[in-house]
């Protein structure tokens, strides 16, 4: 089998705010296979932006703790200097944010963007070269007449259109690993589904690492081949997308499958829910970070968090009562 | 209006510039009552005099005392001021209710005439009058109101314009209000914070050009004493004297100083207020 | 289409800054109307005979309707006629243009200083927020916009020129060739740069630090885009356009101002020129000064709006949307 890119293990990530130290992640470990589509899951508050962030050292000031084993080509980025790390920004590592309609910059031209975005990979390129190839890509993500969109501004797009710019900005880069946090969230459903397709053949054709962060499991199961499961900064859940999705081990995981609203839901039927609130992660408890809500909870769970076992190749999950 | 005062006072700048404007107040008001000496009186044979124990700020050119003459100054400003904004005040706020409420063509005129009178700085604008009719306080006073009616009338405008269908403007007109009740009673009192915070912040403003008039000589005129005609006396026998200018910038640059800090101190406590109330 | 609705509003801009100087010019000759006595009279003198004082008259216009005279007015200032001088006869204009130039460069190396100071100090404070420069700044800066430049000016002299003895202070140095007119540029410009130092350093910072919170920034860091460029280019780009307009505004300001630096400094310019005529109720010659300033006051304002809309290219999209 052929090495993980990225092999990410027990990365802790936590932040100073006013109301005390917020453990945003907690020990989180999973690998990025070369060439897999990985989808991290979670609900808002599951720490799953900050994993993406912490990849890139994109971290914001308050930052009180980042620890952990970030291993690409066998060194830890997080014992190099951070310029180790900026140094793969926008060459080895892209990035796609959730909301296109403010993530580009409004006073300067869609080319003139693309050109600066690819400067990291290519500084000696000239204008006129990264101009063709932001053409040809605009072209391949679907965008009609690329050449006159170029000279367009940000406003001049809509928001569907400026993600698959961000997309062809990401791909523009050949980096080895691209990760897209959110990147249909913000989109009307028709556009979601042909920003989805769009996605799905590109990963398809170009290959490389995707990891894609997102709270919907019908995003996940439509493009990845491996999914990991946050809750609250923990990694509760991982392995083969289909099998984690078909036969959910953890009780959350099982929860969340439930959520999902099925195609045969009827008039009167009652919407599956998770009882409880997310916990605050200034406050933690002593155990499992999912006993307050979890169905199958016993007092044991409450005293000790459950470590991450094996359950079969690849499939791990972090519940005493698997 | 005492929770503003309040925050003032917390922030370290408003205290700053609280405490700088109370000490100018109270040497501009009292001062002359303090100091022994007549603010025109001549001395010849003492003139130049640096700061003694007999005269604390010195003489001027002509060996007048300064100190009584800068607690003066301070009235002069502060009256040319407190008259200036009160006016520019008043005849902006009306015109810019007025606009609000008129049919568009008399609001276009106005508006045209705000953008005509912005046209204007007022330091130019002074000088033109001045060169007709010459100099004098009154007139000061009457010019810099006018160039700063548009100032008032735009903010006055846009505030009743916001307010203009707020539902308890259109329940009391429905109860039967008048015209003139409702805009005195009702509409000036909720557009007052922005105008005051603006005129407070426009205080130091009117000093300045005041000064600056006067400076030029075209402001107050001698033997009438104002910071303005201080620091140009002064300025002029520089090479006799380096005291009147030195007290009569620092004076100048202590009272914009500190009503500049009070000024935006209490931009900062009203501003979030505003935004607030409903 | 975007170009049509810009193309609108550029034009509506020119026809109210038209409309505005012409409203100006009839005002300003309006004030002459308020002039206590006959203005022939007061030219010539308490000894004029009355027949001298009416063939002056004759000769001023002075006895044609008043829409006629202010037709004229207006014609003679489109024409460049701006009256003759009082004192030496010469055309206003001419005393006017040869005075422009020192004045413009004297606003100009302030507006040039004011962004060489007041730039990197913003952006230094907004990069490093809270740092005690940050803090001091942020104290030197209301200090700076406080203080009126002529207490500056004055203190400049009193300090560099009387005290210290460093640099030369009054006039212009017509002898001293450029380095000397250099020197001799440097107080005076200061002088009225300074508040624009501390206006451009708290606008620029204010709206830099908001603008560096915003996603695409987030987006130019995650693809390795050196910090300095996204503060310099992507950032300062967009956090100038505030900064632009409320600087635009103050142009006339900074004109008046220029005014008293020039009187300070002895420097000459269109504010002695003023100043001198005012002393001699040289009206023709104040009517034109103000004129003039005016004129570019107003055509700033345009010039600055018109920046505006170059450098935001969302309101070309805003304008097409209607208000």
């Amino acid at each position: 089998m052929t090495e993980a890119l990225l092999k990410i293990r027990d990365l802790s990530v936590h932040f100073r705010t006013g109301n005390g130290t917020a453990q945003v992640l907690r020990n989180v470990s999973l690998d990025l296979g070369r060439g897999r589509a990985v989808g991290v899951v979670g609900e808002s508050g599951s720490g799953k932006s900050t994993l993406a962030a912490a990849l890139l050292r994109l971290l914001p000031a308050n930052l009180a703790l980042l620890d952990g084993t970030i291993e690409l080509d066998g060194r830890n980025l997080l014992d190099l200097p951070i310029a180790e790390t900026v140094a793969l920004r926008g060459t080895r590592f892209a990035m796609i944010f959730q909301d296109p309609m403010t993530a580009l910059n409004p006073v300067f031209t869609i080319g003139n963007q693309l050109v600066e975005l690819q400067r990291a990979k290519r500084p000696k390129a000239s204008k006129t070269e990264l101009l063709a190839r932001a053409t040809a890509m605009l072209g391949r993500v679907g965008i009609a007449d690329p050449a006159r969109r170029l000279t367009q501004y940000p406003h001049e797009f809509s928001g569907g259109m400026r993600q698959r710019v961000m997309i062809a900005a990401a791909l523009l880069t050949d980096a080895d690993l691209l990760i897209a946090d959110e990147p249909t969230t913000a989109l009307d459903p028709t556009i979601e589904a042909q920003i989805v397709a769009l996605m799905r053949d590109l990963h398809d054709e170009i290959g490389g690492t995707l990891m894609l962060i997102s709270h919907s499991l019908g995003l996940i199961s439509e493009l990845c081949d491996d999914v990991v499961v946050l809750y609250a900064g923990k990694l509760v859940e991982s392995g083969p997308m289909a099998d984690v999705f078909r036969t959910p081990l953890h009780p959350y995981t099982r929860a969340l499958i439930a959520c999902e609203i099925a195609a045969d839901v009827e008039r009167g039927d009652r919407l599956a829910s998770i009882p409880g609130e997310v916990p605050d992660v200034t406050r933690l408890p002593p155990g499992c970070i999912f006993a307050n809500r979890c169905p199958d909870v016993i007092p044991a769970c409450l005293d000790a968090v459950p470590e991450l076992r094996e359950f079969g190749p690849d499939r791990r999950a972090a519940c005493i009562r698997i | 209006m005492r929770a503003a005062f309040r925050a003032v006072w917390r922030s370290p700048t408003g205290r700053i510039g609280l405490v700088l404007v109370v000490l100018v107040l109270l040497f501009s008001l009292f001062g002359p009552f303090v100091i022994p000496y007549e603010p025109n009186k001549l001395d010849v044979l003492h003139r130049f005099a640096g700061p003694t124990p007999i005269h604390w700020m010195g003489t001027d050119n002509l060996g007048r005392d300064l100190a009584v003459r800068m607690a003066v100054g301070g009235q002069i400003a502060l009256g040319v001021a407190l008259s200036t904004i009160g006016l520019s005040l008043v005849g902006g706020t009306l015109l810019g209710i007025a606009a609000a409420y008129a049919p568009t063509q008399i609001e276009r005129v106005i508006l045209i005439v705000f953008d005509v009178l912005s046209a204007f700085p007022p330091l130019i604008f002074a000088l033109a009058i001045v060169a007709l009719l010459g100099p004098g306080l009154d007139k000061v006073v009457f010019i810099l109101a006018i160039t700063m009616v548009p100032h008032f009338g735009r903010i006055a405008r846009a505030q009743t314009l916001s307010l203009k269908h707020a539902p308890f403007l259109d329940a009391t007109r429905v109860l039967g209000a008048s015209a003139s009740r409702l805009v005195l009673v009702h509409v000036v009192p909720n557009i007052m914070g922005p105008l005051v915070v603006l005129a407070s912040m426009d205080i130091p403003v009117v000093i300045t050009l005041e000064a600056g008039l006067s400076f030029l000589g075209i402001g107050v005129p001698p033997p009438r004493a104002s910071w303005g005609g201080l620091l140009h006396d002064g300025y002029t026998n520089l090479t006799q004297s380096p005291w009147p200018v030195t007290f009569a910038g620092l004076m100048l640059i202590l009272a914009t100083l500190g009503f500049t800090l009070f000024g935006e101190a209490l931009r900062d406590a009203i501003d979030p207020k505003l935004r607030a109330a409903p | 289409m975007t170009l049509s609705p810009k193309l609108r509003y550029v034009s509506s801009r020119i026809v109210t800054t038209l409309l505005v100087l012409v409203s100006a010019t009839v005002l300003l000759f309006s004030l002459t109307l308020f002039i206590p006595g006959n203005p022939a009279e007061i030219l010539l003198g308490p000894r004029a005979t009355p027949e001298a004082v009416q063939a002056y008259s004759h000769i001023m216009g002075l006895d044609r309707p008043l829409p006629e005279r202010l037709v004229i007015f207006l014609g003679n200032v489109l024409r460049g006629d701006l009256g003759r001088d009082v004192i030496s006869g010469r055309p206003v204009l001419d005393l006017v243009l040869e005075v422009f130039p020192y004045t413009l460069t004297l606003t100009l190396a302030a507006i040039g200083l004011a962004i060489v100071l007041g730039v990197p100090l913003g952006c230094y404070a907004a990069t490093h927020p809270g740092s005690v420069l940050d803090q001091v700044g942020a104290v030197i800066s209301v200090g700076f916009i406080a203080m009126p430049n002529f207490v500056v000016a004055v203190f400049l002299v009193l300090i560099f020129s009387v005290w210290l003895h460093w640099l030369p202070v009054l006039g212009v140095g017509r002898d001293g060739g450029w380095g000397d007119a250099f020197l001799r540029l440097i107080l005076p410009a200061l002088s009225l740069a300074l508040s624009w130092i501390g206006y451009i350093a708290r606008l620029l910072r204010a709206s830099l630090l908001e603008v560096l919170g915003e996603a695409h920034i987030r987006t130019a860091r995650a693809y390795g885009v050196p910090e300095r460029r996204i503060v310099y280019r992507n950032a300062l780009k967009l956090a100038a356009i505030p900064t632009v307009a409320i600087l635009g505004l103050g142009v006339g300001r900074l004109l008046g101002g220029a005014i008293f630096a020039e009187i300070v400094f002895a420097r000459p310019g269109l504010g002695t020129l003023v100043y001198d005529a005012i002393a001699v109720r040289n009206y023709p010659v104040v009517q034109a000064a103000v004129l003039v300033v005016v004129g570019v006051f107003t055509v700033t304002n345009l010039l600055t709006d018109l920046t505006y809309l170059w450098l935001d290219p969302r309101l070309g999209r805003r304008l097409g949307e209607g208000r």
